[in-house]
């Protein structure tokens, strides 16, 4: 045999070896090729590298599971067809991903004790997440919606000219939630001819204040809450540690391993981004996929992304990014901080 | 954190692409790998006070996987490996030889390559890679037999490396 054609033929087995294709004969005859030579198990070592690679590549371009309605169109290959990444966010994706193990280590040092299995281990994350978020601090959210996917029920309803049984909810798309411990909130969205309505509760009351400078009071704190996001699965958006304690109990929790790529890995170390992927468990509601990234040393979270989440009759994928943790004024939360006195107030 | 455990915490970070590559040609299902990976990151910072950074790191980190493989087939009551234990260390020691930085570089440029791919080789990425499918499942799903697959894989991962081998000559040395 040629030195050619043996490495063709050495290259094959590892090809079969990667795909799990050897047969009993052929993984022995791996083995002892592997053991003569050093320069195979070298090949064989840089062959697994790529392969680990793609793998890794190919998780991050497929991470958004295929029958979701609201897939986030990103791709790792560009000029695919099939994957649709942006290459803006494949950038943040990759960056969030690629410090992941640094923060995986990072947080690992507050686990003493820990079970070591990889479910234990995210649990254990989640619940310092769940920690961090009860700090009382005020807590400034912008909302995005990256998608929307009307219902079937909304279609139908819009095909048979039923669809104004019910006004269709203001867009959260650029909305404000500003939140403070106690389940109070401002909930700031801003319709297409630039007014604003407003949600909020202080926590005794809940509020709106609307654009045709009405004010309505309802003396149950959770009345004007079903604006949120999240409202329709008890999910509150208003309290993060209330749905992160959710999440514990009706999503699977993972830590994605790592791409760890070059770049500023190093100087990011201190405080570096880390992503927590939490997908639903099959038969309970909310959203599909949840995404949080958050500061590995602190476990602050600073964005949620809520995959294929039920919001009225839609489904949306929605981000919600911290912009602030100021202190806001002790009567942010009351109506009476939004409007002008003379606005007339109805008692609902 | 003290500056023997950020010196460990930064080696991590560069040693983890290799021992996650190391840990997958081992266990070959990726799976697993994800198990196993999570379980070195927390040995590898239980152990770092036991650290000497007169070593090498990446040795030392491939030690710690090869110990946390055994454990975790130990678990799942899978006691054998695919392959021996011997070679194990053999195959660890390659792993370290090749791992050089220019290499590790070469690999940043497969996002690239990937976009030569055709469809139909994007259809045979996407299962064996993101659906962690085999030969056997691809060809049921492609309505090919699964040699034809296992083929059709080889000359990707071929394509693949002399493109990422092509940018590297274009680019010269680092």
């Amino acid at each position: 045999m040629s030195s050619e054609s043996g490495q063709q033929q050495s290259d094959l087995l590892i090809s079969g070896y990667l795909d799990d294709q050897l047969d009993v004969q052929q993984l022995q005859q791996l083995q002892q090729l592997l053991l003569q030579s050093p320069q195979l198990a070298d090949r064989f070592a840089q062959q697994h590298l790529l392969h680990d690679r793609l793998r890794n590549l190919a998780m991050l371009a497929f991470a958004v599971p295929a029958e979701s309605p609201s897939a986030r169109a990103v791709s790792v290959v560009p000029g695919s067809k099939r994957l649709l990444f942006s290459r803006r966010q494949l950038r943040r994706f990759l960056t969030a991903v690629c410090v992941l193990l640094i923060g995986m280590s990072a947080g690992f040092i507050f686990w003493s004790g820990l079970a070591g299995t990889p479910a234990a281990a995210a649990s254990a994350e989640l619940q310092r997440l769940l920690q961090a978020s009860t700090r009382q601090v005020d807590r400034t959210w912008q909302l995005a919606v990256e998608e929307t996917v009307a219902s079937d029920l909304r279609r139908r309803r819009t095909l048979s000219g039923r669809s104004a049984q019910r006004p269709p909810k203001v867009s959260l798309d650029g909305a404000l939630l500003c939140v403070r411990s106690g389940g109070q909130f401002v909930l700031t969205r801003t319709l297409p001819d630039g007014t604003q309505f407003l949600t909020g509760s202080d926590g005794l009351c809940s509020w709106a204040v609307r654009p045709d400078q009405s004010v309505r009071v309802s003396r149950n704190p959770a009345h004007f809450s079903r604006d949120i996001p999240g409202h329709e699965h008890s999910m509150s958006f208003v309290q993060i540690d209330q749905l992160l304690a959710q999440l514990k109990s009706n999503y699977h929790i993972q830590v994605l391993p790592g791409v760890t790529a070059a770049g500023d890995a190093e100087e990011s170390l201190e405080h570096a981004d880390q992503l927590m992927i939490a997908v639903r468990r099959r038969k309970v509601p909310g959203p599909g996929r949840v995404e949080i990234s958050y500061d590995s040393l602190t476990g602050d979270i600073h964005q949620l992304r809520f995959i294929d989440m039920p919001y009225g009759p839609d489904r949306l994928t929605l981000r919600m990014t911290l912009v602030s943790e100021e202190s806001l004024q002790p009567a942010f939360f009351s109506h009476d901080s939004h409007h002008p006195p003379e606005w007339r107030v109805e008692q609902e | 954190m003290n500056e023997h455990t950020r010196t460990v915490m930064r080696q991590w970070t560069l040693a983890q692409p290799v021992v996650s590559a190391f840990i997958t040609s081992i266990v070959r299902d990726f799976t697993d790998r994800d198990d196993v990976l999570q379980d070195t990151a927390v040995a590898v910072l239980e152990s770092s006070p036991r650290y000497d950074s007169a070593r090498p790191f990446l040795a030392w980190a491939l030690g710690i996987a090869q110990n946390q493989i055994r454990l975790y087939l130990r678990r799942c009551s899978r006691d054998r490996l695919l392959l021996d234990e011997g070679l194990v260390e053999i195959v660890a020691a390659s792993f370290e030889r090749v791992s050089s930085a220019e290499h590790l570089r070469q690999l940043e440029e497969l996002r690239e390559c990937l976009s030569g791919l055709e469809d139909r080789e994007r259809q045979l990425f996407e299962l064996r890679y993101a659906q962690d499918l085999k030969p056997a499942a691809m060809g049921r799903i492609l309505e090919m037999h699964p040699n034809t697959v296992s083929k059709a894989l080889q000359r990707i991962r071929d394509q693949l490396r002399e493109c990422l081998q092509r940018r590297a000559a274009m680019e010269g040395p680092a």
